[in-house]
């Protein structure tokens, strides 16, 4: 737990002073996927206030698009298994996609490819580490 | 198999607290604590940004000499140039210059996110000084006599300043050599988009474009004569109602550390 409250602190500190990859939104889509746990909401509230404030966006608005994402990517998990490469890519894509026109944000579609390889490569190192159980799931115990 | 928890309603909670929130915040009351918490976590994000500007710079120190004597030299044709107009016009008895009443706020920048930090040019900059300080939406900001962008967004300590090689600005300019007019809109990368330049105006590359002035009467927007940056390609096509060009800043925005607001 505190490993993840120092990640989102780092990703936030990077994402509005240094970058515009959207760090926190794919920290907490590598979180949803990996726990399927509903105390993700109220941290991607807070922290989505914690960046309005940051980058002088009207305070809620990223709380906003971080709540309904999640909210998706659950709504997913009852009907298909999320914990595969290519969800976490396909959501890391769109969700990036979406997040940059929203928040105007040029060159979308190479900084979406980006994204998504950040996110797909972040799960992977997770699948990797195996720390929460999810090798076999992720059709990774062939090799 | 782990149980499925119910997070409809949680969602759902989250959902309307989130918009409620966004709807006061829209009205402008929560922007005496938004400002607050904003100076005090300033600091931190201040701090990442120093380190990674220190870092970036190291490498392109040399650069930055070069385009430091490059926006230096630019700054004297240009005063040259105006000076020259300026003794014509008064010995033909015509036009007679004011000196703009402008006073400069220097502001340090604390963030400035960007696509690759150090490489491509960030859209839009975070400075350290708000409405307390008498900075309003509209004011140009600038650094050396050229033009960074204008402030989009204020509260009581920060401002946002809208880079001009960013999408959603534009301003009217001008050409110093044949004062041909056009409107210049940022592209997103490190080059502007020069555009509604007249197939009759003479416009060639290298040619430095100039703001044309685009204030109000209270004297906030963009100031006449500063420099946006240098012609490096025209498209004129018969067939096309418009000239087109690309424009290339004399600045490094992802280099820049302090900028100057200009306060009438």
């Amino acid at each position: 737990m505190w490993f993840f409250v120092i990640l989102i602190l780092v990703s936030v500190l990077l994402q509005v002073s240094v970058t515009t990859i959207p760090l926190v939104l794919l920290l907490f889509l590598n979180a949803v996927v990996v726990a399927k746990k509903t105390w993700i909401f109220p941290i991607a509230f807070l922290t989505g206030l914690a960046l309005d404030i940051l980058l002088l966006n009207p305070l809620g608005e990223t709380s906003l698009f971080f709540v309904i994402f999640l909210f998706i990517i659950l709504l997913y998990d009852k009907k298909f298994d999320i914990q595969t490469l290519p969800f976490v890519f396909l959501a890391s894509f769109i969700g990036s996609f979406v997040y940059f026109i929203a928040f105007q944000i040029s060159n979308i579609f190479v900084q979406s490819l980006i994204s998504a390889a950040v996110a797909t490569s972040s799960f992977y190192l997770l699948i990797q580490l195996n720390t929460f159980n999810i090798k076999g799931k992720a059709r990774f115990n062939e090799a | 198999m782990p149980k499925k928890e119910n997070f409809t309603s949680i969602f759902l909670f989250f959902l309307i607290f989130t918009i409620i929130i966004f709807a006061v915040s829209k009205f402008g009351f929560l922007s005496l604590p938004t400002s607050i918490l904003q100076k005090a976590l300033s600091p931190l994000a201040g701090s990442v940004f120093s380190a990674f500007n220190f870092f970036s710079n190291e490498n392109n120190s040399a650069i930055a000499k070069l385009s430091d004597q490059n926006s230096a030299l630019a700054k004297k044709i240009i005063n040259e140039e105006i000076l020259k107009k300026e003794n014509s016009a008064l010995a033909d008895q015509f036009a007679t210059t004011s000196v703009r009443s402008q006073t400069l706020l220097a502001a340090k920048i604390v963030g400035a996110p960007s696509f690759i930090p150090g490489v491509s040019n960030p859209q839009s900059l975070i400075i350290d000084k708000g409405t307390k300080d008498n900075i309003k939406i509209g004011n140009a900001v600038i650094y050396k006599d050229n033009l960074v962008g204008k402030i989009t967004q204020s509260n009581l300590y920060f401002s946002k300043v809208t880079l001009i090689t960013n999408p959603y600005f534009s301003a009217t300019v001008k050409t110093l050599r044949t004062q041909a007019q056009g409107v210049i809109k940022g592209e997103g990368g490190k080059k502007i988009i020069l555009d509604n330049v007249l197939q009759s105006d003479d416009i060639k590359v290298s040619d430095v474009i100039l703001t044309k002035g685009d204030q109000d009467m209270k004297g906030i927007g963009i100031p006449p004569d500063l420099i946006v940056g240098k012609l490096i390609s025209v498209a004129k096509k018969p067939s096309n109602l418009f000239q087109k060009g690309e424009v290339s800043s004399l600045l490094d925005f992802s280099n820049l550390l302090t900028v100057f607001v200009i306060k009438y």
